[in-house]
């Protein structure tokens, strides 16, 4: 079990991408996932840690969230870095639909609570105030319903397209 | 952000996502939304929208007025409906005729342990159609004084009023949810 949190000396460990990539980051920052927590605590710290979900683009945006996200060295987090770091966040998921997927399967993986809330509510700001059509476009979902199904769900909710 | 993205191509569909992340980002959705678009988007979204614990919460509003009445009245009783019972929190905005409220307050007693809170002069409404308000919880006070305030408005019967259960927050609702997939 490794403490890090009064560590004055930041420890650094390193993250290898699926496609081979390394990065050094502060022991604390990764800790900011939980995968990465426990992998930690399991004592994998002397080595790299393999994280082959992400590939190296990903992994460093990640890597920049962790940053951020890292408890802060000298106590308790103010109101204004937190007002800061929110506004960080909205512009972190204000990215392109491909990326913003990658990021929420990247902050599933890795277990980030707050990445995976904030790219689920981005996602939802997307969609919302949108037509089925619409929604099926912008992600680029198949409508896999049969006519008949589609038909029959359309008659449940006649008010919508009336 | 100059980095361009670069996950696996197998990834680059939002249908791969684990089914608990798009329940996570379906619940996100207001009422209405989910009712008039998101279920219909496709089987998987229709699978998950048909799950009660995704009805736990009802919310429907009414932006700039945008649907009429009668509509919003068939949307919030097939939400209610949706629920099975389950519904926990609940917020009607200028909708809803005894016959609809008595319907929810029927959905809302499978609840045993539902806590009210009562807004509106509605109150003695919802007790004659035998839910349980907790006084000392609700905003009871609070929402007498307002009804009060807005007496000629209420007795035009649109006004706005709503009844809310205890909220459960997102979290324990997709835990729960999660918890029923598995």
């Amino acid at each position: 079990m490794s403490s890090t949190l009064c560590c004055s000396f930041a420890k650094n460990v390193t993250l290898r991408s699926s496609d081979g990539q390394t990065f050094e980051v502060e022991e604390a920052a990764a800790q900011v996932s939980q995968t990465i927590k426990r992998m930690i605590e399991d004592g994998c710290t002397g080595s790299v840690i393999p994280v082959p979900n992400l590939t190296g683009p990903v992994l460093a945006l990640v890597i920049e969230y962790f940053k951020k996200h890292s408890p802060p060295s000298d106590g308790c987090p103010t109101a204004l870095l937190e007002m800061e770091i929110k506004d960080w966040d909205a512009k972190f998921v204000a990215v392109d639909n491909d990326t913003l997927l990658d990021l929420t399967l990247a902050a599933h993986y890795l277990e980030i609570q707050g990445l995976l809330d904030l790219t689920c509510h981005r996602v939802a700001d997307i969609l919302n105030d949108n037509s089925v059509e619409k929604i099926r476009e912008i992600f680029h979902i198949k409508n896999d319903f049969t006519p008949e199904e589609e038909a029959e769900e359309r008659s449940k909710i006649q008010w919508a397209f009336e | 952000m100059d980095t361009p993205p670069g996950l696996a191509d197998e990834f680059h569909n939002w249908l791969e996502l684990p089914w608990d992340v798009t329940a996570s980002i379906l619940l996100r959705f207001d009422t209405i939304e989910i009712l008039t678009s998101v279920q219909m988007v496709c089987s998987l979204w229709r699978k998950l929208c048909k799950d009660p614990s995704m009805w736990r919460t009802v919310h429907v509003r009414n932006p700039y007025s945008h649907w009429v009445v009668s509509d919003l009245e068939k949307m919030c009783r097939q939400a209610v409906n949706c629920s099975c019972g389950q519904l926990v929190d609940i917020y009607i905005e200028y909708c809803g005729d005894n016959k609809l409220r008595r319907h929810i307050a029927n959905m809302c007693l499978k609840e045993k342990e539902a806590l009210l809170e009562v807004s509106g002069i509605n109150g003695q409404f919802w007790e004659k159609a035998g839910v349980r308000i907790d006084r000392t919880r609700s905003r009871l006070e609070h929402s007498s004084a307002r009804a009060q305030k807005s007496k000629d408005q209420a007795q035009a019967c649109t006004q706005a009023h709503y009844l809310r259960i205890e909220h459960t927050r997102v979290a324990q609702m997709r835990k729960d949810f999660l918890s029923k997939l598995t």
